[in-house]
């Protein structure tokens, strides 16, 4: 009683309280800084909204109508793209495709670079195995113009020889320089090899065969694939389809559709292949790319490849990146992904290395596929992937050019109108059971194994593989190597 | 009649005044056609600690990038320490007191989000695009490590170990970016100004962690720093979790200000041949410092800038590339140092005589825009590509923007204003262009470096 009526005892209970004060004041302030903050719910992504619909030419004219933006994108896929060049001119679609940018009968290309900087418009170009894809982007301001200038693109190209033969050159020491790189040869290899005798090109050109490309043949291209009943229009900026149709319809009126017949794509199974291949180039790292045919998007399979994939080596915090690089330190890389074509899809893997580390990576890579369909799945770990995927999605569509693109192959694949709309709510219920039953669909078999390096170097890592067939750079089959003895293809 | 006349005139005065009404709103609304409004609410707060803050709300898709910029740059790197600046944008991602060494990158990662950082001149960016419901993870790691960096002897060295193995297979695969930073040491003369933001073996070396401290603690505080936040977002809601987490971090005891510059050696002309085993391909450089340009120079800079290099059709670009086949690659633009600006132009050839040629045509290209008047068609040419440009980094994705936003802010102490700014270009003439270049281009200053292989 006495020390708390005293002054002084008053001033140290006061200074007491005012520490405590303090000290509780900053503890609950900081404690937020230890952990951190649990996320709020995602909002779904809403695609802004699209209508579609054609013109009598044939034309599908697709709008995705955003108010309020200074700049429009337009998508042109055209329907057709390596698969539908003949086999002897492989990259014929992508020459002709680039030719369309290179002037037209009353622009020469200097004259059209000029143009299109004038009216704020620029342009780019993908050429895949089904498709062509012509991206543009533009002032608001200028939308007529710019439109009446890609529709001369398309109806009056020139084919100048002189461009021509600057474009050949171009895309032949392209090529050359995707030979250097053991990844992209080897991709292209692995390609080549799972869709031999197909009929189908999944979009491998060799080099070659450019230089044996004419005038003739990229006008005959044109005219039987670069039809307006072949392609599709995605424009995405501030205006309604009706708007959009009938200014497209007014620029691109005089680009005439043709009858076009074509084979359909046939699907792949997914197989056992016994036989690793080994793609013998004289560079120091290696290369491993190995996988097999899955559904294509849009089947039942679609999210749960997804979450499989991410589960496996979708990014640097999948599986194989942690396993194969951070805990082991066997390879510089290692990461899954899905590709699709028309009517196939494929789950492949692509990982570079060192020649002496290559034997255990292949192993390990296996290793991971066959763990998948046995082994339970961590409830965390999947649902860490699918949170990833889900977070992925939004950035994803960031660009305009990439939802417009995903919105125009949408058509290309047939895919439902609400695919992409519904992409969260069919994520979600994913299941383990779901991934572990396409898992063992797909992973069980023997996937195909591309590996490409210096074969020399990798020899004493590859001994342990029963049977390896070396190609060297032409994809030509020089020897064979059981079991560490390699023989003579020849003999 | 008279009478008549007044009534009619009175008559017809409201008449006269609200048709000229309308057609002065009609001319304004044309204008506003023009320059269409930005689309994405802006706003600026400040918190206590002298943190300044920029939200852009834009809800097309929810994502959100963030962008933090502390106003620090290889121009504050102490002399003998060239790379420090560098070093420190690397050591921001060592862990801090609640983040474990690269932890930032995971946490980014596995919400399935983007992240980078760079360092400039005068400026550290570091960046993170993310979906909207982890915001407040991006500003928890943000705020620990401008809270309480672990920097330690360990982290220093393995650093140091990164810089020197990159600036290894940089000269590797980079051959002539050393020339690039030779160029910065011809234009601007002193340590602070064109010493290589990368450093060198020496000067990277001689770090310590107390210098490493040092730094952070000066120039890494709330009141050297600006905040961009763009994307799914309320202003309120930014301001209300940009508080949370950063409002406690104390800030610095004044930042010290930028190293100023008096370049009383003046450049003179300069042509110097350098013969290098390690680039396989002729390469000719060109600089030429431009000092202290007014403000409103800036925007007719800028267009000077596309007319001469910008784009296919830029005049260079035509006549070295397409016309005379000179130029393999061919690249440049000006840059900003604090008060200076610099035209650079990089150009790869296939032999010495295309080179020689090449400089002579450029030198030539350069007083052309002395003696002649740029055509109206030109002009305008270079203001659509000039606007463009201008919206597709406003437009394209909430990280251009965010980034475009803080560095704007950053130079000029104020938000950047769209109408303003492509008002300031619509307004140049070419005489602005004329008389600009009579006043910067003076060829008794433009340098040449010459890269052969041996």
């Amino acid at each position: 009683m006495k020390l708390i009526g005293s002054s002084k005892s008053k001033d140290f209970l006061t200074g007491i309280l005012l520490l405590l004060f303090c000290f509780l004041s900053l503890q609950s302030q900081e404690r937020f800084r230890r952990n951190p903050p649990y996320p709020e719910p995602l909002n779904s992504i809403k695609f802004p909204p699209i209508e579609s619909g054609f013109l009598s030419s044939g034309l599908r004219v697709v709008t995705m109508t955003r108010l309020n933006r200074p700049l429009f994108n337009l998508l042109i896929i055209v329907q057709a793209g390596e698969n539908d060049s003949p086999r002897q001119l492989s990259g014929l679609a992508t020459v002709t495709a680039q030719m369309l940018l290179k002037g037209t009968l009353s622009l020469s290309s200097q004259a059209l670079e000029e143009r299109m900087e004038s009216l704020g418009l620029s342009g780019s170009i993908e050429v895949r195995a089904d498709y062509i894809l012509y991206s543009f982007s533009f002032l608001e301001e200028n939308l007529e113009d710019c439109l009446r200038l890609i529709g001369s693109l398309f109806y009056e190209p020139s084919f100048s020889s002189l461009e021509l033969a600057a474009v050949k050159r171009d895309f032949y020491y392209q090529q050359l320089g995707r030979k250097k790189d053991p990844e992209k040869c080897g991709y292209d290899f692995f390609l080549t090899r799972l869709f031999a005798g197909s009929g189908y090109n999944p979009g491998v050109v060799d080099e070659d065969s450019i230089r044996n490309i004419s005038q003739k043949d990229v006008i005959s291209f044109h005219q039987r694939f670069i039809r307006p009943n072949n392609s599709i229009i995605v424009l995405d900026g501030n205006i309604n389809l009706n708007n959009a149709s009938l200014k497209i319809s007014q620029s691109f009126n005089r680009w005439v559709s043709r009858p076009l017949e074509r084979p359909p794509v046939p699907r792949l199974r997914n197989m056992n292949y016994e036989t690793v291949l080994f793609l013998d180039l004289p560079t120091p790292d290696v290369s491993v790319i190995m996988g097999n045919t899955v559904s294509p998007p849009g089947s039942d399979d679609y999210y749960a490849l997804l979450v499989l994939n991410q589960l496996i080596g979708g990014s640097p915090t999948s599986r194989l990146f942690l396993n194969l690089r951070e805990s082991r330190g066997l390879a510089y890389y290692a990461f899954s992904q899905l590709s699709y074509f028309k009517n196939n899809g494929l789950f492949w893997i692509r990982s570079k290395s060192s020649a002496q580390s290559v034997g255990q990576v292949v192993k390990e890579i296996l290793a991971q596929m066959n763990s998948l369909p046995e082994e339970r799945i961590d409830p965390h770990e999947l649902e860490k992937a699918k949170a990833y995927l889900a977070g992925r999605f939004p950035l994803e569509n960031q660009h305009p050019e990439q939802m417009a693109k995903r919105v125009g192959l949408q058509f290309v694949f047939q895919l439902p109108s609400d695919f992409w709309n519904r992409y969260y709510e069919n994520l979600l219920v994913v299941s383990s059971e779901k991934v572990q039953e396409v898992a063992r669909q797909y992973l069980t078999r023997q996937p195909l194994v591309v590996i490409s390096g210096d074969f020399r170097s990798c020899l004493d890592a590859l001994a342990d593989l029963n049977k390896i067939e070396i190609y060297n750079e032409k994809g030509q089959l020089k020897a064979i190597c059981e079991k560490g003895v390699v023989k003579n293809a020849n003999r | 009649m008279i009478v008549f006349k007044e009534r009619q005139k009175k008559l017809l005065f409201p008449v006269w005044a609200s048709l000229f009404v309308l057609l002065l709103g009609l001319w304004a609304e044309r204008l506003e056609a023009q320059v269409p409004a930005f689309p994405y609410p802006l706003s600026h707060f400040k918190l206590r600690n002298g943190l300044e803050v920029i939200v852009c709300e834009d809800s097309t898709l929810p994502v959100v990038s963030v962008v933090v910029t502390y106003s620090v740059g290889s121009v504050n790197d102490p002399e003998n320490k060239g790379g420090l600046a560098l070093m420190m944008q690397y050591l921001m991602f060592q862990g801090s007191q609640n983040v474990g060494p690269m932890q930032h990158l995971m946490y980014i990662q596995n919400a399935g989000g983007e992240l980078n950082a760079s360092t400039t001149f005068d400026k550290t960016f570091f960046y993170e695009t993310v979906p909207s419901n982890q915001l407040s993870l991006v500003l928890w790691l943000e705020s620990d490590r401008m809270n309480s960096l672990e920097v330690n002897e360990a982290k220093v060295a393995r650093i140091k170990d990164l810089m020197l193995a990159n600036e290894q297979e940089r000269n590797l695969q980079e051959p002539y970016a050393r020339y690039f930073f030779l160029m910065d040491q011809i234009l601007f003369p002193d340590f602070s100004y064109g010493h290589s933001p990368l450093g060198t073996k020496e000067s990277i070396n001689s770090i310590t962690v107390e210098d490493v401290l040092a730094f952070y603690r000066r120039y890494y505080v709330p009141n050297n720093a600006v905040i961009c936040i763009s994307g799914d977002i309320k202003a309120p809601k930014a301001r209300e979790l940009v508080a949370r987490y950063f409002e406690t971090i104390p800030g610095g005891n004044g930042v010290p200000s930028y190293p100023q510059a008096d370049f009383s050696s003046v450049v003179s002309s300069r042509d110097q041949l350098i013969i290098d085993p390690l680039v396989s391909t002729p390469a000719l450089q060109f600089g030429l410092r431009l000092d202290k340009p007014q403000p409103e120079e800036k925007p007719v800079l800028r267009l000077f800038e596309y007319l001469l290099i910008n784009g296919k059709s830029s005049r260079l670009y035509k006549l070295l590339v397409s016309r005379e086949r000179l130029a393999l690659y061919l690249s440049g633009g000006l840059e900003d140092r604090r008060g200076f600006t610099s035209l650079k132009i990089f150009l790869l050839a296939n032999n010495q005589i295309m080179i020689d040629r090449s400089k002579k045509l450029i030198s030539e290209e350069l007083n052309r825009f002395k003696l002649e008047m740029v055509s109206e068609r030109e002009l305008v040419k270079a203001k659509n590509k000039y606007r463009y440009d201008f919206w597709s980094q406003l437009t394209t994705t909430n990280l251009s923007r965010a980034l475009t936003l803080s560095e704007f802010y950053l130079d000029r102490g104020q938000l950047l204003d769209p109408d303003n700014e492509l008002a300031a270009v619509n307004k140049i003439t070419s005489y602005s262009i004329l008389t600009l270049a009579r006043k910067y281009l003076q060829e008794t200053k433009y340098c040449f470096v010459t890269i052969l292989p041996r």
